[in-house]
């Protein structure tokens, strides 16, 4: 398919990380005026206080989705898995529901709200990802779990969208977390992320020869020696783990978790050790520069970045869709 | 084949459960070092099933000795460096480089996580260029055609470097001119002291092998050398008697082909 080259793991590494402190750098500068105010201002607190850890907390929530989205496909073998399939994405929503309907009840300094309504979607995320991981009695079977991720998600959902119909009050607030939101994103969940980032990321690169094997098939991982089925619950625990950190601070962010792994993989063909540490660089990236966008493009009117990410991500999987030919999606058994 | 040859993998009443469903009714079979032997039967005989219930990948009742040693015994590494498996191309990611995939043979023989040594290069070098699959080692699984594929997956197979080789239709796909490649290369694995059992569709490859396993309906109903009139009686009775036999002379010796009839 590619009259393209295939770009070295390093050289994609190289630019994606410049790209990265380049958006660091804007992304402290960038104020409420938008890129036309762009200058570096007197007042050091504003930068060190808001733009600093909202800029990089878009940056680690992006490389976690992204690290998220990888693990999903290379695991579920599936092109269309993304961190939200099984059923953390409605589990966050129930979980960030319920939060607001108790806390509303209740009279709470908003610090304390911000950080129920965080604890709330981490615990929603992984009681969904739980509850499908039962209900598929464990992860052999990889499809029945995609299907248990299903149900609990459409379940979980609807039992968020009862929440909002009997408590009108709270919709603005779910409604703005299900869009997703760098906002809110201080020092102290900067440090969270990162936390969790660093320990998944090690995880998933030391346990990352699981997804190599498990790209020839599960017989063939097995026969290979590889200990499938623990490194399977490691990995979703990774994933879970991710992806509720990610979701409990910065909301449902689309697509970033999706497009990610395909971006890196469009340029890079490599074992996954190399596309999962690719995926997380180009998770920051996308995220980082979809909250720059949000904030400059229509200033002083903030968009929600969740929309960017979605027509950033969406224009250019298109593109990249563009130049693939039927075979390359195609899978193996289609092919003649 | 020599007589004097060890035995590689030994199985005694081996079966399989898919379901209510016996894919594998209690079947017991010896393979030896250094012979290529030709599983066959029609469609949903069991062949691979009990393929996968050799090489331990789906669970059966029964017992497995693997060079002599019985299969619990056996540590998974260690396992996985004497024994190889080749499955049916499976739906995956096809993005790994046809050179990443072949490295994966090595990975029993790998600490985990180090990077490959001269030797696992080595190996693999050897590997592609025994398949032909050299010149285009960092093209990516999915560019290539399902022959092409079918080959690059026997080089991942071939560098695991093991004494037993199982391969389910290792042939699918493949052309010609790299069936009759295949063929070299099953023999000079077994020269080398290898075992190799191969689940095979084509009848008249399967003839070439040292001896033929004709199964049917879960169950091994002969086990008997591709030139035998027993062997030949067998095909055609699991064949609905759809075959007609042609001799041919290899040289000096007599062959057989099967024809649809």
């Amino acid at each position: 398919m590619n009259a393209r080259k295939n770009q070295s793991a390093g050289g994609l590494a190289l630019q994606l990380f410049l790209l990265l402190l380049l958006l660091v750098g804007l992304g402290a500068l960038v104020g409420s005026e938008g890129f036309a105010g762009l200058q570096i201002q007197a007042d050091f607190s504003l930068i060190t206080d808001i733009r600093l850890p909202r800029t990089l907390g878009a940056c680690l929530a992006g490389a976690l989705l992204g690290l998220a989205g990888a693990l999903a496909q290379g695991l579920f073998r599936n092109p269309l898995a993304d961190p939200y399939l099984l059923g953390s994405a409605s589990g966050a929503s129930l979980g960030v529901a319920i939060g607001m309907v108790l806390l509303s009840q209740l009279n709470m300094s908003p610090w304390f709200m911000r950080m129920g309504i965080t604890g709330m979607a981490f615990m929603g995320a992984w009681l969904a990802v739980a509850l499908s991981l039962v209900l598929s009695w464990g992860v052999q079977h990889t499809l029945r779990l995609l299907l248990a991720g299903v149900v609990v998600g459409v379940v979980f959902g609807a039992m968020a969208s009862l929440l909002l119909i009997m408590f009108p009050q709270i919709q603005g607030s779910v409604q703005s977390f299900m869009l997703g939101s760098t906002a809110y994103v201080g020092w102290s969940a900067c440090g969270l992320m990162l936390a969790v980032l660093v320990v998944s990321w090690l995880v998933s690169v030391a346990a990352s020869p699981l997804l190599d094997g498990l790209a020839l098939g599960e017989s063939t991982a097995l026969s290979l020696g590889l200990p499938v089925k623990s490194l399977r619950w490691l990995m979703l625990a990774v994933l879970a783990l991710c992806t509720a950190a990610a979701v409990a601070q910065t909301g449902l962010i689309a697509f970033v978790g999706l497009a990610a792994p395909h971006l890196v993989r469009g340029r890079v063909k490599a074992v996954h050790g190399k596309t999962l540490s690719l995926s997380c660089l180009m998770g920051a990236v996308l995220l980082g520069g979809a909250d720059l966008l949000a904030r400059g493009l229509m200033a002083p009117l903030e968009l929600p970045v969740g929309v960017l990410t979605a027509i950033l991500g969406g224009g250019y999987m298109l593109f990249l869709m563009r130049g693939m030919s039927t075979k390359s999606v195609g899978q193996a058994g289609g092919r003649s | 084949m020599n007589a004097s040859s060890k035995t590689a993998l030994k199985a005694s009443n081996i079966s399989v459960l898919h379901g209510e469903f016996k894919a594998v009714n209690q079947v017991s079979l010896e393979l030896h070092s250094g012979e290529w032997v030709a599983l066959v039967g029609p469609n949903g005989a069991g062949k691979s099933s009990l393929l996968k219930a050799l090489a331990g990948l789906i669970p059966a009742d029964g017992q497995v000795e693997l060079m002599g040693k019985p299969w619990g015994l056996w540590q998974r590494r260690e396992r996985a460096k004497t024994l190889a498996w080749l499955g049916q191309a499976e739906a995956g990611q096809d993005d790994l480089t046809v050179y990443d995939v072949t490295m994966l043979g090595r990975l029993p023989h790998q600490a985990w996580l180090a990077s490959p040594s001269a030797q696992d290069r080595a190996v693999v070098e050897v590997a592609l260029k025994t398949v032909q699959a050299w010149d285009w080692r960092s093209r990516s699984l999915g560019q290539l055609s399902g022959g092409e594929r079918q080959r690059v997956l026997l080089a991942r197979a071939l560098a695991v470097q093991a004494d037993v080789y199982l391969m389910d239709e290792p042939l699918a796909g493949v052309d010609l001119p790299h069936q009759a490649d295949w063929l070299e290369w099953v023999r000079c694995l077994t020269e080398q002291g290898a075992a190799v059992v191969s689940v095979l569709h084509e009848l008249n490859l399967a003839l070439q092998a040292d001896r033929v396993w004709v199964m049917s309906a879960g169950s091994l109903v002969h086990d008997g050398l591709p030139n035998s009139s027993d062997t030949h009686q067998a095909l055609s009775a699991v064949f609905q008697n759809r075959l007609q036999w042609r001799e041919w002379q290899d040289g000096d010796q007599t062959r057989w082909v099967a024809l649809p009839k």
